[in-house]
């Protein structure tokens, strides 16, 4: 099928207004929210913003006659490549499928089309004392396909778990543009858990096109703390006792004092500038639970030698406190014109050690590197400012990248926890998972997708799928990266 | 090759119904990868098993060629109380697990029928989903990865030892409630939580499940960190059980509020009576081969019209239901005689879309029902998935209907 004919078909599903063809036009989806650099860009052939679930699997049937890769993509702000075409083919944007078309009080569930914004999403149920509780820090971007897709975290899956823990059931179209609806495994189901397989699959299972997931009451009452501490050391000492007294709060974040640097003046949270770092601890439930947590967690604080302590108790009070974690991607503006966001997870025992670590990589690479992250799940996010306009500075934090991702592995951590691996760190799956590893997971994905359809090159490396070669693979990794996988 | 076990009393029923021509047991994941490539080599069919606390559930199994004893794969391989992760071999009890979480003040927030026999392995291949499954979650979100064998003999692990983790595909949530069907698992990485300092449980009275249904309804939309509401129809009468867990004083204040919202409260009971009584509850709705057990899910939203009418179909004789409001779950027991009465609520349940499974029947009545629900989507999907995993087909033949 040639150029012309594959536009006019895809006119014909989508309409004139569905379509984006022309180079200009396709330029923006070359990427997403990953730094170019770490994630090759790439055009696809077309953009189709199709409205309903027919359309998309009349794409999917017109894309398997075609024989051309399918890209399905959200807002654009994965930050792993997830949503690039790296081989060129039919982006599937689903911002256009973006009705919320039921919510049941009873049920405690939403049904919401995949381009649904995660906020908005909960800003409109919040009426009735429900939200859905995963939130990335793109939530007032991002939308709710995307968050399946990625399997999204946020500061409050500590307590609340990931995107995963919050969808029941999923409408997809299958490679074959086959439209099923998933479940999940429970009482009296007779099949296996596809919702469980999908979530997190990156795109590369099956297209979702309505997601069945489920919303959370808001709890009676929440408490954010702000605890300043004189070394990152201290603060460390601090998540390690709140959780070894059985605590669990809601959200457990650390700030290092670069990001403070950032985040202060440009949004006046209240944190002090001095502070080597600041963790924000929400707690939430019960009021006398959540009362009696205050407390206890403040005395914790204080004995790991916090030099302030405050408390938020109402929402404008909290919304200033979360405003500073919230928006310190944003202002990293403030310090470099780039930045390079990692997301390695190691058990949370690690962490003292694992900031020494990341400090000593900052040194040697002559690097800043401000750390902002998710303390309690041990979930790192170590920002690498640079300057892509200086020669050698995009190689220099590859090379601290890779220093980053080794040590974190060596500490029993893992490549991503909440990001995705995408194509940014599809070289390093060999890193912590063996051949009989990769094989299992190319078995599933052959499952679902035999024709390699589906958001192709990504995830697992090549060399996993039928009929590659994995030697090949390994030589171009080391000719590129001077990256030897174990 | 793995030892043989000739068990003398029971060599071959491994439960009722179902049947293997001889047992094996393995004691690590390399013996059971060689034993399952073998297996398939040979083509002889193969039924694992733990506890056998689920054995049953299901469509008969064919009889095997090899019962797959697993319970010798024991052992706790991790537990960083301070990363709250914990990793275990499949075949250890969750009585063994929870007592050495409880050393470090934590524990899996789960329900558990028959904690002594039930292995964490069986607990995650069969699915269990009991009333904690209203705040706290299931085993399926404590999951953070695992070890397994294919049932190729393909040994391999996904997820880590971290407690949120999205580096690969999610194999270990979606092996839970697999039933065995696509691979065997030899070790899991849970993720785990401080213990609840206090847990209490409030008892009131109805006089008939619709109403009691709805006050459950009521109880949960005011609640929000309830842990567990069930309503049961027995002996007894009808009752909706509330519990709270958490620190004493939280919990104290909302038993007082259940009380308030639900009147006609009949008991109190604190902290080790309120954890026995759920363990009771639990246990009298598993899987027992003397009833008729069946399982049901549906809608929140569609419970009470779907439970009324189950509630009138068994009227008046020896059945007990127990129904989690908040989640859609419902139970049904009935004594062993009750058969007209199991097909009678097999066909509301039929009719009204939900899913369901015989998870206790006499071989007749398994061989003249059918014990699933109405066929899944992505049927075609599910058994690509198998012949991905399984490609001899040896894993517990017809358990699923995949």
């Amino acid at each position: 099928m040639d150029r012309q004919q594959l536009l006019e078909e895809l006119e014909r599903i989508v309409g004139h207004d569905g379509i984006r063809h022309r180079p200009v036009d396709l330029l923006v989806y070359e990427y997403d929210g990953s730094v170019d650099g770490a994630v090759d860009t790439a055009a696809p052939t077309a953009v189709v913003l199709p409205r309903s679930t027919d359309q998309v699997s009349a794409i999917v049937k017109l894309a398997k006659r075609a024989d051309l890769p399918v890209v399905a993509r959200g807002a654009g702000t994965g930050l792993s490549g997830g949503a690039v075409a790296q081989r060129g083919g039919i982006i599937v944007s689903l911002t256009r499928m973006d009705r919320v078309l039921d919510v049941n009080l009873l049920d405690r569930t939403a049904l919401v089309e995949p381009g649904v914004i995660n906020l908005e999403l909960s800003d409109g149920v919040r009426d009735q004392g429900l939200f859905f509780a995963p939130d990335p820090s793109s939530q007032k971007a991002c939308t709710i396909g995307g968050n399946v897709a990625e399997n999204s975290g946020g500061p409050h899956c500590l307590k609340y778990g990931v995107t995963t823990n919050h969808i029941l059931g999923l409408e997809i179209v299958l490679p074959n543009g086959e439209v099923i609806w998933t479940r999940t495994a429970q009482d009296g189901y007779g099949g296996l858990d596809l919702t469980a397989a999908v979530v997190g699959s990156e795109g590369m299972f099956g297209i979702v096109t309505k997601a069945l997931v489920k919303l959370t009451p808001i709890p009676a009452a929440t408490t954010v703390m702000l605890a300043a501490f004189g070394s990152l050391d201290d603060a460390s000492r601090a998540v390690t006792s709140i959780i070894a007294a059985g605590n669990l709060p809601a959200s457990l974040e650390m700030m290092d004092n670069l990001t403070i640097q950032a985040v202060e003046p440009a949004y006046h949270a209240g944190y002090p500038m001095d502070a080597a770092a600041v963790l924000l601890i929400e707690s939430d439930g019960h009021p006398v639970e959540v009362a009696e947590s205050v407390e206890e967690i403040e005395a914790l604080c204080r004995e790991a030698g916090a030099t302030s302590l405050r408390s938020a108790d109402t929402a404008a009070e909290r919304d200033l406190l979360w405003k500073g974690r919230k928006m310190a991607l944003a202002a990293m503006g403030r310090l470099a014109p780039n930045y390079y966001l990692h997301d390695t997870v190691v058990p949370r025992s690690r962490l003292p050690e694992t900031l020494e670590t990341v400090e000593a990589i900052a040194r040697h690479h002559k690097l800043q590197i401000a750390n902002v992250f998710h303390a309690g799940d041990g979930n790192l996010h170590p920002l690498m400012l640079f300057d892509r306009r200086k020669p050698g500075d995009v190689e220099r934090i590859l090379e601290a990248s890779h220093d980053l991702i080794h040590e974190c592995v060596r500490v029993g951590g893992m490549l991503s926890g909440e990001h995705g691996i995408g194509t940014e760190k599809r070289g390093y799956m060999t890193l912590v998972f063996s051949e009989s590893d990769l094989r299992a997971m190319a078995g599933l994905k052959e499952a679902f997708d035999p024709d390699q359809r589906f958001n192709p090159e990504k995830v697992i490396p090549t060399g996993y799928m039928c009929g590659e070669v994995k030697q090949l693979h390994l030589q171009a990794m080391q000719q590129q990266h001077g990256i030897v996988p174990v | 090759m793995p030892m043989s076990i000739h068990d003398t009393t029971n060599a071959h029923e491994l439960a009722t119904g179902v049947f293997a021509d001889e047992v094996v047991a393995v004691e690590s994941g390399s013996r059971l990868a060689d034993f399952l490539r073998e297996a398939t080599a040979a083509n002889h069919s193969v039924i694992p098993f733990g506890g056998r606390r689920s054995l049953a559930t299901g469509n008969p199994t064919e009889p095997a060629r090899f019962g797959l004893d697993l319970t010798g794969l024991t052992g706790i391989l991790s537990y960083e109380p301070a990363d709250l992760t914990l990793s275990v071999r499949a075949g250890t009890t969750l009585a063994d697990i929870q007592r050495a979480l409880g050393e470090g003040g934590q524990e899996l927030p789960i329900d558990v029928p028959f904690p002594d026999v039930t292995t964490i392995g069986g607990l995650v291949a069969t699915g269990f989903v009991g009333p904690r499954r209203l705040r706290s979650g299931s085993l399926r979100d404590l999951l953070i990865g695992c070890e397994f064998v294919r049932g190729d003999g393909l040994l391999a692990k996904a997820g880590g030892m971290v407690v949120k983790n999205v580096s690969g595909f999610e194999i270990p949530r979606f092996l839970h409630g697999s039933w065995g069907a696509l691979a065997v698992l030899t070790s899991v990485n849970l993720k785990v939580t401080p213990m609840a300092r206090a847990d209490g449980t409030l008892l009131a009275a109805f006089d008939d499940v619709g109403l009691a249904i709805d006050a459950a309804h009521r109880l949960i939309a005011a609640e929000p960190s309830i842990e567990a509401c069930v309503v049961t129809s027995d002996r007894d009468g009808v009752r909706v059980s509330a519990r709270s867990v958490g620190r004493a004083g939280a919990v104290a204040a909302s038993l007082d509020s259940f009380a308030q919202c639900l009147g006609s409260e009949v008991a109190r009971l604190e902290v080790e009576e309120s954890r026995a009584f759920w363990r009771e509850l639990v246990n009298q709705y598993a899987e027992d081969n003397s009833k008729t057990v069946l399982a049901l899910g549906a809608r929140p939203r569609d419970i009470r019209a779907l439970a009324t009418r189950i509630g009138d179909v068994t009227a008046g004789d020896e059945s007990a239901i127990q129904v989690s409001p908040g989640f859609g779950s419902l139970r049904i027991m009935t004594p062993t005689d009750g058969e007209d009465l199991a097909t009678g609520i097999v066909a509301l349940a039929a009719a009204d879309g939900a899913n369901y499974v015989l998870e206790s029947a006499s071989p007749a009545l398994r061989s003249s029902l059918p014990t699933w629900g109405a066929e899944p989507e992505g049927i075609e999907v599910m058994r690509s998935v198998k012949r991905q995993f399984d490609p001899g087909g040896i894993l517990n033949l017809g358990r699923l209907p995949v």
